[in-house]
């Protein structure tokens, strides 16, 4: 029952109470955002044996530093920027080296993009195709496409990647032509 | 690049099977929250210790704030006090100006105004007056009631120091009688009486006065040739 009323609970409200020393308050919140950052890292980071790593670092980091949390944002751009920041060290860490690409018989056009998704088969060729293209992306394109398809706003982008929202807005831009051209020159 | 393309594009990363946290770091994870989890000591450093400070703060504040607040008092009064002065000082100018009229031609329009403005100063006047009047008035009023409440609670006080006194008196004239009583006066009286049988009359007068002084009150004869 206690379990059931903290998960209508909001994230900020759950962070308060395991700042009180609710244990349980942080089990709620961890179930509801472990798998989202832990694939939010897995697609950004190129060394996915360091996925667990991070996800580990950026979990204990908030941890760690619960006693000094002030709610100034939502929880998830605060979660989510320790993650990014925890990425960013990760690189710094580890040279970046050459993804290989997934071999690939189709390669879809601009307009072929939409119209492909009836075959099970041929999506999870452009899935893995897309997949690729992201890891291709520049840095700053991937973040931001990366966290705008996890539902966050343009403005909250900007807070997590420590940018302008103008900035977000043309990188998000970018990140989906260069996703185009890139699958499209692999086809 | 198409609105359409793009849902497409978002449609096709959602589709894109997604890696479940792995049972191992979840644990780990939760057991450390569990191990960091903060204690009440904590808690009440974070809950109490703000609203603690915000409390000091706020009768500091107040503790400033109130010696201001009591110079802005006096200061309004200060500005309450000027603006009657200057009133007056108006009010004097004005009548300087209406008085002396050859040195200070003033135009038509002019003194109209001045005159009307003076006329409303007499009529604020007026009503000062009138109003203090009343106050005046209402104050002896007062005070009139006042003394009438006095005298209606001091009435049954003099009449009880009156009584007191009469009863003092009484008290006093029998303790006289009592130090000399009317056979000490008898008993003296022939005492002197053959003093001045016997051709004493010098003793006898000394004995006379002596016995007027011990008894001023009783009507004894002033000289031995009035009691012979």
């Amino acid at each position: 029952m206690r379990s059931l009323i903290k998960q209508l609970k909001s994230d900020e409200s759950l962070m308060r109470d395991y700042q009180r020393g609710d244990s349980i308050a942080f089990d709620v919140l961890y179930q509801r955002h472990k798998d989202k950052l832990f694939n939010f890292i897995y697609r950004s980071c190129q060394h996915s044996e360091s996925v667990e790593d991070i996800a580990h670092d950026t979990w204990m980091s908030i941890i760690r530093t619960i006693e000094n949390y002030q709610q100034t944002a939502k929880f998830t751009t605060y979660l989510y920027q320790i993650a990014r920041n925890k990425i960013i060290d990760h690189w710094r860490q580890q040279k970046p080296t050459d993804t290989t690409d997934i071999g690939l018989d189709q390669i879809p056009s601009e307009s072929n993009l939409s119209r492909s998704a009836g075959n099970n088969a041929e999506q999870l060729q452009l899935v893995n195709q897309l997949m690729n293209a992201l890891l291709k992306l520049p840095h700053e394109q991937r973040e931001a496409f990366l966290l705008k398809e996890e539902g966050f706003s343009q403005n909250e982008i900007a807070e997590i990647t420590d940018s302008k929202p103008q900035a977000v807005k043309s990188r998000v831009r970018y990140a989906r032509q260069q996703l185009r051209t890139l699958m499209a020159a692999t086809a | 690049m198409s609105k359409q393309d793009q849902k497409a594009l978002s449609n096709l990363y959602r589709s894109a099977p997604r890696l479940d946290s792995p049972d191992a770091l979840d644990q780990r994870i939760l057991q450390a929250a569990e191990n960091h989890a903060p204690t009440r000591q904590n808690m009440i450093r974070h809950h109490w210790m703000p609203i603690a400070a915000s409390a000091c703060v706020a009768g500091i504040a107040i503790f400033v704030a109130m010696p201001l607040m009591e110079f802005d008092d006096h200061s309004t009064q200060r500005f309450e006090v000027n603006q009657d002065l200057q009133v007056e000082t108006v009010m004097e100018r004005e009548s300087m100006s209406d008085t002396t009229p050859e040195s200070l031609p003033a135009a038509p329009t002019a003194r109209l105004t001045t005159r009307a403005k003076k006329k409303e100063l007499n009529e604020a006047e007026m009503s000062v007056t009138k109003s203090s009047d009343q106050v005046s008035a209402d104050f002896a009023l007062g005070r009139s009631v006042e003394t009438k409440a006095a005298k209606a609670a001091s009435e049954p006080i003099t009449e009880a120091r009156s009584s007191l006194q009469s009863q003092r008196a009484a008290s006093t004239a029998v303790v006289r009688q009592g130090l000399l009583p009317m056979e000490e006066i008898d008993r003296q009286l022939a005492e002197i009486r053959d003093l001045v049988d016997r051709q004493m009359p010098g003793q006898a007068q000394k004995l006379l006065d002596q016995l007027i002084l011990r008894c001023p009150d009783c009507a004894l004869p002033a000289k031995v040739a009035e009691l012979e």
